[in-house]
């Protein structure tokens, strides 16, 4: 063993010195099989330099550098079983691909094709996506299985599929035109690999992206670790984010569509109607955040709780570094994991914090009707249409309790209605219902607060009592 | 004298001739009218409500009571036509030209009246004295009673027929004039309630402006549009007010008499025939019989054709007059009558009348070259008639029966998208706007059917009203009311 540390990156002079090199080493030779590809500069460390001035050369011992998967097709892994050797993921509104055994590979097979979808009650959109939903179906792996994933293009136009954050042979890679000619509508492309590294991350086409995701196709793909170093979650939650225009009345989003998006959602369902994520009191969560929104970045917020990001779709957070939030952004193009123990009992909304996201179908090239006094107008304009009736004076809310006709196929007046009243809420939001005992997945309904726990109109005797008068200005000091 | 008695004999018995020979001349003031009222109501059943002469077939008291009482209540269309039947002076006017003309008919069928020449002469210093006595009569007057008789026929008639004429353009007019008058009255209506809603739009600006939400340019906008619409209201205003006048005039009523109300609304669009043409159906050949225009014209070209006839003979030889001369001298020995016929005629020697002759046959030439035209005129009026008939029917079924519902439909649609938030109050008022845009032109269509109706039907009893004469403006018909696509909205 040479006293001088190297890492073998093809250069001429050493650029690293790790010390003390037996335990990094250990360290690195331990982790590799967890966090992967992220210290693989460090996994090549563990091959000692015979002699330090051909530890420079990049064919040092005589090989080629080792490719990021070498390891885990050597390792020969059994194709892993969902119970045996991993918890399956529960995809809220969605499903996880059937595969099938062949000699040892786990064979996929994935249907790109134009579909109708319900987007949330009363809203179906004609969108492309796979296997007949969008976002597709959730494939679910362990690190080392062998996949063979099988692509049918029933779409007009050519596709490819792109396995976001995916360590792999370039030419696996699904990027039409650089690493592979496009599967033509007919055709049917085949995609093998190994994942070699946990985590989550996604697929979708890499031909016209603009179009085909912004359309629809998008999935959720998600690697399981072979060993852990810590005890899996007791629930795992797949999301997928995703935003459309549809314009009100239309059945077909329009993927042209830049900066005006209108309808946003969580695994392709916009709330009211997403299903919830449904936990035991005391579990450990695991939440998969994944991206393809064609333009926004989403500051998911969990109301009740104080989450641990833990992952990225670059890999694992080692625990010093992960970072405690109550809102996780997920940018464009990359997925997050979050976990928290569900200790708060109760009905949590988790939701995209940008106020516009979790609107239905709002308009946006309307006169600002805030605050303007309409009451004699009202009547003018009735004679003239009647049924008229004043809108936005006062914001939206209101507008969720009347059920005035709007066109076929649109839900913007949709709101939700909750055990307390209604509120004109949607979009990409989702309620974490945290029960006690072991609830299933179904929803359990709405949360049975215990007496006197909510929030009440206060009283005017108890104002009285406090000194609290509603008439007056609040207290408080001002500063400057 | 030598038999005095003869002569008064003679004198007597000439005299009985003579009347016997004019008979009567008494003018048959009445009963031309009678005759034309008849050719009218012949023809079209405008005339069957009443058409009197005031002082001849009525009285003054009577025709204001009748007026009175159809003006009581609201005057519908039928009754205004009577009105005007009855009321309008102009109308009266004709009656008398059409009595003139009788009157003309009557003296042409008189014989002329012998010139009676007396002389005595007295000798100065003396005891004779001469009696001279001539009778002549107009010989040309007499010869030609027939002819003069059939052209003074031929003018009563063409006059008889152009009172029937007026008549029935007077009950045409009225009734067209009635048609616009109810569009215009309807469509002042649809307009106040576009207004409206181009007030509201108004006011909708300034709440916002005053809520802080709206630059003061919107508020200028909007304005803009409603100080445009308030002028279009006033114009229609205007319009009905011209329309009331014009009834007014046609029914020859003033002072407070004018407070009448019409009542009843534009008639609606008939059912359209089965088999287009089956109830119009050769409507050139018919316009053609039934032409009061062309008769007349006809007649004219009648008398002139007598005319010429006449002046073949007279324009050679000027007057001629013959008769009896006598003469009676006193001489001694007693009187002595000299009694001889006698003549008086214009020798053709330097005039012998081509230049007239020539004159009164292109008055006939130029007479029967407007019958042609005219009879041209007649044919194209009702190609014309029959044509715009169709069209008018066509385009006001299509435009309540499609364009309407498609405005209406525009509505109901913005609503829903209002509804949903997705478009504001502006746009669901401009399409409101333009609803009763559309609305306002079916109405004007539906009131040009039923004028291009009542010009059909005029020309198929007898009349060509001028409207027909011209060519209609169909670009104008194009209308320029449609409001631009995209309108509010801040």
């Amino acid at each position: 063993m040479s006293d001088r540390p190297t890492v073998d990156e093809g250069r001429a002079e050493p650029t690293l010195r790790l010390k003390p090199i037996t335990r990094r080493v250990a360290l690195a030779g331990g982790a590799a099989a967890v966090l992967g590809p992220a210290l693989s500069g460090a996994a090549r460390a563990a091959e000692p330099a015979a002699d330090p001035a051909a530890a420079r050369s990049p064919f040092a011992g005589g090989r080629a550098p080792e490719l990021p998967w070498t390891r885990v097709e050597r390792a020969r892994h059994r194709p892993g079983e969902p119970g045996r050797d991993y918890r399956p993921v529960y995809t809220p509104n969605g499903m996880t691909l059937d595969w099938k055994l062949v000699d040892g590979v786990k064979v996929f097979h994935l249907v790109a094709e134009p579909i109708v979808h319900e987007l949330a009650e009363g809203l179906n959109v004609r969108c492309w996506g796979y296997n007949g939903r969008t976002p597709g179906p959730t494939i679910e792996s362990v690190v080392g299985d062998r996949l063979r994933i099988y692509v049918t293009n029933r779409l007009p136009a050519p596709t490819s599929v792109h396995w976001h954050g995916m360590i792999l042979p370039c030419g696996m890679d699904g990027v039409s035109a650089l690493t592979q000619p496009a599967i033509r509508p007919g055709e049917t492309g085949v995609y093998e690999f190994v994942p070699p590294a946990p985590g989550t991350y996604m697929y979708h086409p890499h031909f016209d992206g603009m179009t085909e995701e912004g359309l629809g196709m998008t999935g959720m793909f998600v690697v399981h670790p072979r060993t852990r170093r810590e005890p899996a979650p007791d629930r795992d939650f797949c999301i997928m984010l995703h935003e459309w225009m549809v314009e009100t009345g239309t059945s077909r989003p329009d993927p042209n569509e830049m900066v005006d998006f209108n309808l946003l959602t969580m695994n392709g369902r916009a709330f009211p109607d997403t299903h919830p994520m449904v936990a035991g009191l005391g579990e450990r969560l695991r939440i998969r955040l994944g991206n393809l929104s064609q333009m926004s970045h989403h500051p998911i917020h969990l109301h009740g709780y104080a989450f641990e990001i833990v992952a990225t779709d670059g890999g694992p957070i080692p625990p010093a570094a992960r970072w405690p939030e109550t809102t996780v952004l997920v940018p464009v193009g990359t997925t997050r994991d979050v976990e928290l123990l569900a200790d708060n009992p109760g009905d949590w909304l988790m939701h995209c914090h940008m106020t516009h996201h979790t609107m239905n179908q709002m308009g946006h090239g309307i006169p600002n009707m805030v605050g303007v006094e309409q009451g004699a107008l009202q009547e003018k304009i009735r004679r003239l249409v009647p049924g008229y009736v004043t809108m936005g004076t006062a914001g939206m809310g209101e507008m969720a309790h009347h059920r005035h006709p709007v066109p076929g196929n649109s839900i913007p007046m949709r709101g939700f209605v909750g055990q307390f009243g209604a509120t004109i809420m949607g979009g990409m939001a989702t309620v974490l219902k945290v029960r006690e005992g072991d609830p299933g997945y179904e929803d359990p309904g709405p949360y049975e607060f215990p007496e006197g726990s909510v929030s009440p109109l206060a009283t005017p005797e108890r104002m009285a009592r406090d000194g609290v008068d509603p008439n007056g200005e609040g207290d408080g000091e001002t500063w400057g | 004298m030598r038999h005095p008695w003869r002569m008064a004999r003679r004198l007597a018995s000439a005299g009985l001739v003579l009347v016997f020979v004019t008979g009567c001349a008494t003018v048959p003031v009445r009963e031309s009218f009678e005759d034309a009222r008849t050719v009218a109501s012949e023809r079209t059943d405008e005339a069957a409500g009443g058409v009197e002469w005031i002082g001849v077939t009525t009285t003054v008291a009577e025709v204001d009571g009748a007026v009175a009482a159809l003006l009581a209540e609201g005057v519908t269309p039928d009754e205004a036509v009577q009105i005007s039947l009855l009321n309008n002076r102009r109308l009266q006017a004709a009656y008398a030209d059409l009595a003139a003309a009788a009157a003309r008919r009557t003296a042409a069928g008189i014989p002329p009246n012998p010139v009676l020449d007396a002389v005595f002469r007295f000798e100065q210093g003396g005891d004779g004295d001469v009696f001279e006595l001539s009778l002549m009569e107009d010989l040309w007057g007499l010869l030609l009673l027939p002819r003069n008789r059939r052209i003074a026929a031929a003018e009563l008639e063409r006059s008889r027929l152009e009172v029937a004429g007026r008549i029935l353009d007077l009950a045409g007019a009225t009734r067209r004039a009635v048609y616009r008058l109810q569009a215009e009255r309807q469509g002042l209506e649809l307009a106040r309630e576009s207004f409206l809603a181009a007030e509201v739009s108004s006011e909708m600006a300034t709440a916002l402006r005053e809520a802080g939400n709206v630059p003061w340019l919107g508020v200028l906008a909007e304005r803009d549009r409603y100080e445009q619409a308030r002028l279009r209201v006033a114009a229609r205003e205007m319009a009905v007010a011209e329309a009331r006048e014009t009834l007014d005039q046609l029914l020859g009523l003033w002072g407070p008499e004018t407070g009448w109300e019409l009542a009843g609304d534009l008639p609606p669009l008939p059912e359209p025939d089965p088999e287009p043409g089956s109830a119009l159906g050769d409507v050139e050949r018919r316009a053609v019989e039934r032409s009061i225009d062309l008769a007349s014209a006809l007649l004219s070209v009648e008398a002139a054709s007598r005319r010429l006839g006449v002046e073949r003979v007279t324009s050679v030889v000027g007057d001629i007059e013959a008769g009896v001369e006598a003469e009676e001298e006193l001489e001694e020995g007693g009187s002595v009558w000299w009694i001889g016929p006698g003549l008086s005629l214009h020798l053709p020697i330097f005039q012998q009348g081509q230049p007239r002759r020539t004159e009164v046959r292109m008055e006939l030439r130029r007479m029967w070259d407007l019958y042609e035209a005219l009879a041209i005129d007649v044919r194209t009026a009702a190609r014309r008639a029959e044509r715009r008939l169709l069209y008018a029917h066509q385009r006001a079924a299509y435009l309540e029966e499609v364009v309407v519902p498609v405005r209406a439909a525009l509505v109901e649609e913005t609503q829903l998208h209002y509804n949903a938030m997705s478009k504001g109050v502006f746009e669901l008022l401009a399409a409101k706007r333009r609803e009763l845009e559309a609305r306002m032109d079916a109405l004007d269509a539906r009131a040009g059917y039923w004028t291009a109706r009542s010009e059909l039907e005029q020309l198929l009893a007898g009349r060509l009203s001028s409207g027909l004469v011209r060519p209609m403006d169909v670009a104008g018909m194009m209308d320029g009311s449609m409001l631009d696509g995209s309108e509010g909205g801040h």
